[in-house]
């Protein structure tokens, strides 16, 4: 069970924290409502005990926006106040219990207890294997229909193999979770209630071997209808037999050895704890540096990615050898903390795309270093984006270039993120930012969106009614997202942005004019199309059908075929109907622009066009292009 | 085609696991473990293994230490060696490559070609 702890008191967050570790709870602590915030919205968490009096962020107001925004996990809230008002506000503000301190811990503890115990019996649904149903409120289990009468045991073991229906539990593992600690059952015994249980499923009418026994590795529920798998363009039977053989030796090595990377994860933890006191020794600087390395290793090794990205993170982290900043502590820590919840991750196989395939790139402008963003950032990481934060302005105008004069650039070291992520949040207890800084980042905001019209812009802020979105659209269309928002869903946001990014789209552009194609490709450059220039017409065909471009810019005038000429033959083939066709010609007289309409062009660029405009117009044909194909494809996939 | 014999040499227990796990599936070899480079010298000694897919981050004697070893050793210097090493240190790639060991294997590897990846790099055939 996980529990998160909002709590600024650190002797008595200590104190609990003992405490419930001691009960077998796995706890975070965070010392403020917006850090709590920023965890809760983030991680699964079975109850929180919440502080009232929190710096930042008030304890009741982090309940009310728990429960608006749907979060249904059990709340105790502990409080210095003993007014009859306040116990009414705090239930009010939805949380299920209220503490008064000084309380006794033992009270606490059982009346935890008793919240964990009414959420579970709700929180469960009834579980279904094929025929069999067991419902985990009246505690009854039935076979297509039949009543089948359990033992405490039985019913124990069959609940816990429903609720994860496809692993396979080891005796030890059953021990452990079955039988309570003042127990001391044998393998015997467990083997004896598996045979029971099998023995009154068959009873009912169930397949002998419902339980399936797994040689060498233990217990789990056999599939209920054995459907075989085909699937031709999936792997060969050989090589998923092998997969699932290396699947199996992976769990089981990762079960005897997860404690190793939990043994580290915690020597972590304490040198997170460490640094907000002190910096670290020479010492214990290279121990934590190796100790991320080894746990990168490992973790990689198993293919418990997220967990493996974070700890590499954490890695480069360390290679500074100057002292931690504020923001690096606050960063080590988030991270260190993600990196506990992706240990929970199960392992899996690593395919040689996750090694070869480039990461997405995410920037993040904050100005404020919210723990907020600093969650998100920790996630970003974790889902494999390569996340880079401006802290300022400045940093950020640097690093999207727009600081230069020159538009025009060869520099091809020059990388662009795929997406901008800005921060427009101050902090939770007043998250609108001051006016200055904000003009800042808002005109930052319209800089950005000229220079690179293309790239993606996701902007998270607390003002997002009609009129601040207006006025963000105004300055260049960014995708506006209210907070709070829970940082999963601006990362999905992110990821779809990235999805839709119009950067790396094919482009072939045909000009007989070899030295005005180098012009144009000159122009492009910054945008990271990818472009194919063709100066003989003749040659059109062929290395269209290769390239299958994703919009075609077309000269009027050439030899022997003429731009026209080019798009008839397009336009008459159903398979390219719809591919954006741009005229890009010297002449800006009328006829020629109706004639290129009237032959199916969509768009018609008059020589001389700055860069800027120019890749504006093709995102523009490009945008439009690629929702007519995601439209498409929704509609075959509906018929 | 004869079963070939690595000898695997890792500090990290859990990895030695998943690399003999990796290998035995794929390609049915044989898998000797060391958990140190002295350790390594030592088996790669006495077995005479066809390859050895060795570490390189490793307390006391590091891989680089432990191949250097193994090169200047007259009954282990004709045995072709591997380096397994994080993607963190993919910079030093090349460095290694220059050591003269037979080739870089860069973690974390993709399990289910990590036997064809070693025959690629010793012209074996799997």
């Amino acid at each position: 069970m996980r529990v998160l702890l909002v709590e600024d008191d650190d002797a008595l967050a200590a104190l609990l924290n003992q405490q419930l570790t001691d009960q077998n709870y796995v706890v975070d602590r965070v010392a403020d409502g917006e850090t709590g915030w920023a965890y809760s919205s983030t991680f699964d968490y079975d109850l929180i005990v919440l502080d009232w009096m929190l710096p930042q962020l008030e304890g009741i107001h982090l309940c009310q926006r728990l429960r608006q925004e749907g979060y249904g996990v059990p709340i105790v809230l502990l409080t210095a106040k003993d007014e009859q008002t306040d116990k009414v506000k705090g239930l009010e503000a939805g949380a299920d219990d209220y503490v008064v301190k000084p309380f006794d811990i033992t009270e606490l503890l059982a009346r935890i207890r008793v919240l964990l115990r009414r959420s579970l019996a709700e929180a469960a649904p009834v579980l279904s294997w094929g025929d069999l149903c067991l419902d985990p409120v009246s505690c009854e289990v039935t076979y297509r229909g039949q009543l089948v009468s359990l033992t405490a045991k039985e019913y124990a073991l069959l609940e816990l193999f429903l609720h994860h229906s496809h692993q396979v539990f080891s005796v030890d593992t059953l021990l452990d979770r079955v039988w309570s600690s003042e127990e001391f059952p044998s393998g015997a015994t467990v083997r004896s209630h598996i045979r029971g249980l099998r023995r009154k499923l068959k009873a009912a009418g169930a397949a002998t071997d419902l339980i399936e026994t797994v040689h060498g590795l233990g217990y789990r529920l056999r599939t209920p209808t054995v459907r075989p798998f085909r699937d031709r363009n999936s792997t060969k039977p050989a090589q998923r037999d092998r997969q699932t053989r290396y699947l199996e030796g992976l769990t089981q090595a990762w079960r005897a050895h997860k404690g190793e990377s939990l043994d580290r994860w915690q020597y972590l933890l304490h040198i997170a704890q460490t640094l907000e006191q002190q910096p670290l020794s020479e010492q214990q600087h290279l121990q934590a540096q190796q100790t991320t390395h080894s746990l990168a290793g490992t973790l990689g090794t198993f293919g418990l990615m997220a967990g493996y990205r974070l700890a590499l993170q954490l890695e480069q982290l360390l290679q500074v050898e100057s002292a931690f900043s504020a923001t690096q502590i606050s960063q080590f820590h988030t991270l260190v903390t993600t990196l506990g919840h992706a240990l929970d991750d199960p392992p899996q196989l690593i395919h040689s795309e996750e090694n070869t395939a480039e990461p997405s790139t995410l920037l993040i402008v904050d100005v404020n270093n919210v723990p907020y963003i600093q969650q998100l950032t920790a996630l970003a990481i974790a889902q494999g984006f390569e996340t880079t934060i401006a802290a300022s302005v400045d940093l950020a105008s640097q690093m999207l270039t727009l600081s230069r004069e020159r538009l025009l650039t060869l520099d091809t070291s020059e990388k662009l993120p795929d997406v901008v992520l800005i921060n427009l949040v101050a902090g939770d207890r007043d998250p609108v930012l001051e006016e200055p800084i904000l003009q800042l980042l808002l005109g930052l905001i319209k800089k950005l969106t000229q220079r690179w019209p293309q790239l993606p812009v996701v902007v998270v802020t607390p003002q997002a009614d009609f009129g601040n979105r207006l006025d963000l659209i105004r300055r260049g269309g960014a995708i506006v997202l209210e907070y709070p928002v829970i940082p999963a869903d601006v990362l999905e946001v992110i990821t779809q942005a990235t999805h839709h990014s119009y950067r790396h789209s094919k482009i072939m552009i045909v000009d007989d004019d070899t030295h005005y194609l180098k012009q144009v490709i000159q122009l492009l450059q910054p945008w990271n199309f990818q472009i194919t220039p063709l100066a003989d017409p003749q040659r059109f065909w062929t290395l269209f059908t290769q390239v299958t471009p994703d919009l075609l810019i077309l000269d009027i005038e050439m030899p022997r075929i003429n731009g026209f000429e080019l798009c008839q033959v397009l336009r008459s083939n159903p398979q390219w109907q719809h591919l954006p066709i741009v005229f890009l010609s010297i002449h800006n007289h009328p006829t020629k622009q109706d004639q290129a309409f009237a032959l199916g062009a969509d768009d018609y660029i008059t020589k001389p066009i700055q860069g800027k405009d120019l890749a504006l117009r093709l995102v523009n044909r490009l945008k439009r292009y690629q929702a007519r194909l995601r439209w498409q494809k929704s509609t075959e996939m509906a018929s | 085609m004869q079963s070939k014999q690595i000898l695997v040499v890792d500090d990290e227990e859990s990895i030695q696991k998943v690399v003999r796990l990796s290998l035995k599936l794929e390609a049915n070899w044989n898998i000797v473990t060391a958990s140190s480079g002295q350790e390594g010298i030592h088996q790669a000694e006495v077995h005479q293994p066809d390859a050895i897919l060795l570490d390189v981050m490793m307390p006391e004697i590091d891989g680089i230490a432990t191949f250097e070893a193994l090169h200047d050793n007259p009954k282990t210097q004709s045995i072709p060696v591997i380096l397994l090493t994080a993607k963190t240190r993919a910079a030093e790639k090349r460095l290694f490559q220059n050591l003269g060991v037979a080739g870089v294997i860069t973690k974390p590897f993709n399990p289910l070609t990590l036997a064809s990846q070693i025959a690629k790099l010793l012209n074996w055939s799997i």
